[in-house]
């Protein structure tokens, strides 16, 4: 057989075997839509940032449901209110209710967008990730800073915020210093302008 | 196919396609990207425009992607080195086969300086092209085709399509 | 984040893909340039080997007479596309961390049309024309500094083009999920546009 006979076949077996597996992923599990998840992710509809997770939960709504992916002492340390502890590996066998927001965070955003991913694969398509992880929710709602040089509409949307980080047993402040509490790691904006900085590098072809 | 003495013919197109095939598949398990090609041309004018005007182009959003915030040379991008690559794989290929010559590929029916300017013309049609499509064979079609994506496969029927079109209008130049 | 090969074998069997290296961070931006070096010059060298880097050869393929630049092109993509497939479903790869293109749909159409027919009036695409420049071809010089002055006219007028730049954009878009199709369906669809255009191509080059 010659090489490009061989080629031939090879294409023809992987390909129908393709056709038989249906999904690129092991096991198969869930019909991933990558292009809407995609878009999710590059409109920002697949995260919530802390602030509004806050509000939800002040608002009592019930079908919010939040998922702390950190290690048990880093949980027992620390956790958001009504979180529940569930470790990424133990992350499939969970259920939510129907309709259930399900919003997931760790320390960063890499094992929550792994956990976002799975979750959208178990079919919970409202699933979300906290923008900036445990270090995003201690520093807006617990500590939320009014910058020195706040411009008009910072300062009117200012009360509010206070109030929400005041519910939450958070400490707000002014100053000119944004500074991060509880020793609380990255500013949760720089690594995610960092990432969507670096996504853009690479869609190169051009 | 080539006129220099000594060279050797052409491989197979299949096989040539598959060590293709291979690179790329590479770049995707190494890098989470395919391979790309205009977007090294868009460093380089970027990088260019930069430094014979650095306020005109700080202030086209055009350049800022290409010029980054400053932090890393806008030549130490990945499909610059890349691109630097395929020139050296290319030269090493033409050599080892016999087939390097300094000539100016045409047909009969034109001249070396007509020849030479087509080029330009087409070379210009093609940065364009591949400026508003956001990317060329490299990045599109073969990167984009790979990885199923829709508009990539539209660029390759659009890009083919011109190509089929247009064919007849150069035919001298090419026989 | 495999640093070794029994931490990625772990990796696989806890069903966390070790690869893509770059983006599970096996290593940084100064060692994907080396990464970017070796790829390209593997990719040159093949290009030349098909004699996509002469232009009288590549234009063939749009006056019937030379079917290369087909053939190269989709023995390509049907490779990558078949390895990437059964890499992913072996748990070694995920493939949601690879960049897939965004699909903008007006702008792709217009860009490949003008590309198009600069292709065929030039002979070499961006990639090509360096191979064919490196093998001592003039006109592969006049094309990369053509194309070099199309980035420029196209950066200079942007402002102009933004708009319609950013239109009709339907994010990263896959033809699995415009079709409603599942991705091993349309992976076996096109291997078979694909080897059916092969096997057109052979008997239209065969004819005298």
């Amino acid at each position: 057989m010659t090489a490009p006979r061989l080629l031939v076949a090879a294409a023809v077996v992987l390909s129908f075997g393709a056709l038989l597996v249906g999904s690129p992923v092991p096991g198969g599990e869930g019909h991933l839509d990558v292009a809407r998840l995609a878009l999710m992710v590059e409109t920002g509809g697949d995260a919530m940032t802390p602030r509004e997770l806050a509000r939800q939960l002040r608002d009592r709504s019930t079908d919010v449901a939040v998922v702390d992916l950190r290690s048990q002492e880093a949980f027992d340390d620390f956790h958001l209110p009504r979180a529940r502890r569930i470790p990424l590996e133990k992350l499939s066998g969970a259920s939510f209710p129907d309709g259930t927001t399900v919003v997931v965070y760790a320390a960063g955003d890499e094992a929550a967008e792994r956990a976002w991913r799975a979750l959208q694969g178990m079919g919970y398509d409202r699933a979300r990730v906290l923008r900036g992880g445990v270090g995003g929710w201690l520093q807006s709602v617990m500590a939320p800073v009014l910058p020195e040089d706040a411009t008009p509409s910072e300062r009117e949307a200012w009360p509010e915020i206070a109030e929400l980080s005041r519910y939450f047993g958070g400490n707000p402040t002014r100053g000119s210093v944004t500074g991060l509490p509880f020793g609380a790691g990255d500013s949760p904006d720089s690594a995610v302008a960092a990432a969507i900085k670096d996504a853009r590098r690479k869609g190169c072809g051009w | 196919m080539s006129a220099a003495a000594g060279a050797r013919p052409y491989g197979s197109p299949y096989l040539a396609g598959f060590g293709v095939g291979m690179v790329l598949l590479l770049a995707f398990v190494v890098m989470g990207r395919g391979l790309g090609a205009s977007g090294g041309y868009s460093s380089v004018v970027a990088t260019g425009v930069a430094a014979v005007a650095p306020e005109r182009a700080a202030a086209n959003p055009a350049y800022a992607g290409y010029l980054g915030d400053g932090t890393v040379h806008p030549l130490k991008d990945w499909v610059v080195f890349e691109l630097l690559g395929v020139t050296l794989g290319g030269l090493l290929s033409a050599l080892v086969a016999g087939r390097f010559r300094v000539m100016v590929e045409r047909g009969e029916g034109i001249t070396d300086r007509r020849r030479l300017l087509n080029a330009l013309g087409g070379g210009a049609l093609m940065g364009l092209g591949a400026k508003v499509a956001r990317g060329c064979t490299s990045g599109q079609a073969l990167t984009g085709g790979a990885l199923l994506s829709a508009g990539s496969w539209l660029f390759i029927l659009a890009a083919f399509g011109a190509g089929y079109a247009a064919a007849p209008l150069f035919r001298r130049q090419w026989s | 984040m495999a640093a070794s090969a029994p931490a990625a074998v772990l990796q696989v069997a806890a069903g966390v893909p070790p690869a893509p290296l770059y983006e599970t961070g096996a290593f940084g931006h100064e060692a994907s340039l080396v990464v970017a070096l070796l790829l390209g010059t593997a990719f040159g060298w093949f290009l030349e080997r098909g004699g996509l880097g002469s232009a009288r050869k590549l234009v063939g393929q749009f006056y019937g007479t030379d079917f290369a630049v087909f053939k190269v092109l989709f023995t390509a993509v049907v490779t990558a596309m078949l390895g990437l497939f059964w890499l992913s479903r072996a748990g070694l790869v995920d493939p949601y961390l690879v960049y897939v293109p965004r699909t903008y749909v007006l702008p792709q159409l217009a860009g490949g049309l003008v590309f198009g027919v600069g292709l065929v009036l030039g002979g070499l695409c961006p990639g090509t024309s360096c191979v064919a420049a490196s093998s001592g071809r003039l006109d592969g010089l006049a094309l990369i500094a053509g194309m070099l002055l199309g980035v420029l006219a196209f950066d200079e007028m942007y402002p102009a083009l933004a708009a319609f730049m950013d239109s009709t954009f339907a994010g990263a878009l896959t033809l699995p999920a415009w079709t409603g199709l599942p991705v091993g369906a349309v992976v076996f669809g096109v291997t078979c546009v694909a080897l059916a255009g092969f096997a057109l191509a052979e008997r239209l080059e065969a004819k005298p």
